[in-house]
């Protein structure tokens, strides 16, 4: 059995599943609007800090999208940014796995939205910091599937502690991003989320409107 | 060079399963040259050179790390005393070769990246795309296109700060950082201000109330069915050579012996691939299909 393609044909099923949701679900123009900014944002993060080895704010942006706009819209802004950022560090077959692990900061990030409405700066840090190691464990999966043999547990366990330095640097980055930016970005994306809806009385009934 | 999008599509999407499932390193191999050969064809030297550079960083480091991962192998090329933690280190040739291999359709997959862009109009498979599934490709040239805008709304933003007396060349970090996060807050807050105004612009000009129009219609030309025909080759090749263990290659324990049948199947292979090379060598130089495109 290979497992790397069988992984591989789940993960791709999967996400077209989601992008048709997407494409089905009602969504006014000022979401996706607000999707494809926010997508832009975190995709184009990456560019600057290629130099740094896995120093972005990247994951952080996904996080705050993700708390804001919920798990689905988190989700999609995601898989978006992998793909606006891969447009200028280069295609490959790691993409659909960015995806998913971006996407799944996003989704997981919605969330925590929902349960905690007014979460406390560390609380927030050490949420992207556990992300900065969780989504380099996705990657490794990836890289464990397609190349490495046999598949045990001392293989998997031996290809992270091999990238162990990589990954503390990513979890650093996004605790250091969160902390100082989090509250902040979050106050100000809530503000927006805020425009894109109004209530209009309309005969003494309230309509909502987007 | 203009192919229809599901023409490149659906060449290049049976291209990366055959990658994905051969295990043989000898279809690896023919695969690879296919597409390196097909670069140089449509004039993407440059790209390639570095693809390559990339290609082989990857297949050594897939190399390197597979046999100290793995123990499994007959041919034992080096093997270490006992060592804390890690225990013993056994480098075999079966494991080297896998890495390698493994390596190869790395840059396989790669490169397919690349040469699909380069035989593909961005535009053309945006607009083809809009039709089915219009709500994706517009979020995706939305923010295509909000990078330039960043692009220049941050050098603008840091001028205006620069006049102002901020020093963004500072030389301690935390001042550095002091001096930057304005600039962060303003371009977040620009761009998704932006991003309510690019909303009302195209709810104003009608997006997403009616069904959408459409002003051009792309169809298939000659040379697409050609390719078409090509794609249906190689899908009929890889099934019946899925059904008879076409491809498949075993690294352990040790290396598999290679029958005359797998060289026969590798030849037709071969053979679609070369006449696919020839295809696209003569939609270049050949008068009558390069027009036909």
């Amino acid at each position: 059995m290979n497992y790397g393609v069988l992984s591989a044909i789940i993960l791709i099923i999967s996400l077209l599943g989601i992008f048709i949701s997407y494409e089905r679900k009602k969504t006014t123009l000022k979401e996706i609007s607000l999707i494809a900014t926010l997508s832009a944002l975190a995709g184009i993060g990456r560019v600057p800090f290629a130099a740094f080895p896995n120093v972005q704010p990247t994951t952080f942006l996904i996080m705050v999208s993700g708390y804001v706009l919920g798990p689905g819209h988190g989700f999609v802004v995601g898989a978006f940014a992998t793909l606006v950022s891969n447009t200028f560090l280069g295609h490959g077959p790691w993409e659909p796995w960015q995806m998913l692990a971006w996407g799944l900061v996003g989704f997981s990030s919605g969330f925590i939205g929902k349960i905690r409405k007014t979460p406390s700066r560390l609380f927030l840090s050490l949420f992207a910091f556990f992300w900065g190691f969780a989504f380099d464990y996705i990657m490794n999966l990836w890289h464990w599937l397609f190349f490495i043999y046999p598949l045990n547990l001392k293989s998997f366990i031996a290809i992270n502690a091999a990238s162990f330095y990589l990954d503390i640097m990513h979890a650093a980055g996004n605790f250091i991003f969160t902390f100082f930016f989090g509250k902040d970005f979050i106050l100000i994306l809530n503000r927006f989320k805020k425009r894109l809806s109004y209530t209009q009385i309309n005969n003494g009934q309230y309509v909502k409107n987007n | 060079m203009r192919f229809h999008p599901i023409t490149m599509l659906s060449f290049f999407s049976m291209l990366f399963i055959m990658i994905l499932i051969y295990s043989n390193p000898a279809y690896i191999f023919s695969l690879l040259i296919f597409l390196i050969v097909l670069i140089i064809i449509v004039k993407g030297e440059k790209k390639l050179k570095a693809m390559i550079r990339y290609g082989i960083y990857n297949v050594l480091i897939i190399t390197a790390i597979n046999p100290l991962l793995s123990r499994e192998g007959q041919a034992v090329i080096f093997q270490s005393g006992r060592m804390p933690v890690i225990g013993r280190i056994k480098i075999t040739a079966e494991a080297l070769a896998y890495g390698a291999n493994m390596g190869l359709k790395l840059t396989c997959f790669i490169l397919i990246f690349v040469i699909f862009s380069m035989m593909t109009n961005k535009d053309d498979t945006f607009s083809f795309f809009s039709k089915t599934v219009h709500k994706l490709t517009i979020t995706f040239s939305m923010s295509s296109n909000i990078i330039h805008r960043l692009k220049i709304e941050a050098i603008r933003v840091k001028e205006v700060m620069e006049m102002r007396g901020v020093n963004f060349s500072e030389k301690k970090l935390r001042k550095r950082i002091r001096a930057y996060y304005p600039l962060l807050k303003v371009i977040f807050i620009s761009a998704l201000e932006g991003s309510v105004d690019r909303a009302e612009a195209l709810y104003s000009r009608g997006y997403g109330q009616y069904k959408r129009t459409s002003y051009t219609c792309m169809n298939m030309s000659f040379s697409d069915y050609i390719f078409q025909i090509i794609s249906l080759m190689l899908l009929v090749f890889f099934l019946t050579g899925i059904v008879n263990g076409v491809g498949e290659y075993q690294f352990y324990p040790y290396f598999q012996k290679l029958y005359t049948s797998d060289f026969i199947w590798l030849t037709v292979l071969d053979f679609i691939l070369i006449l696919t090379l020839f295809y696209v060598w003569g939609c270049k130089r050949w008068k009558f299909l390069k027009y036909r495109i």
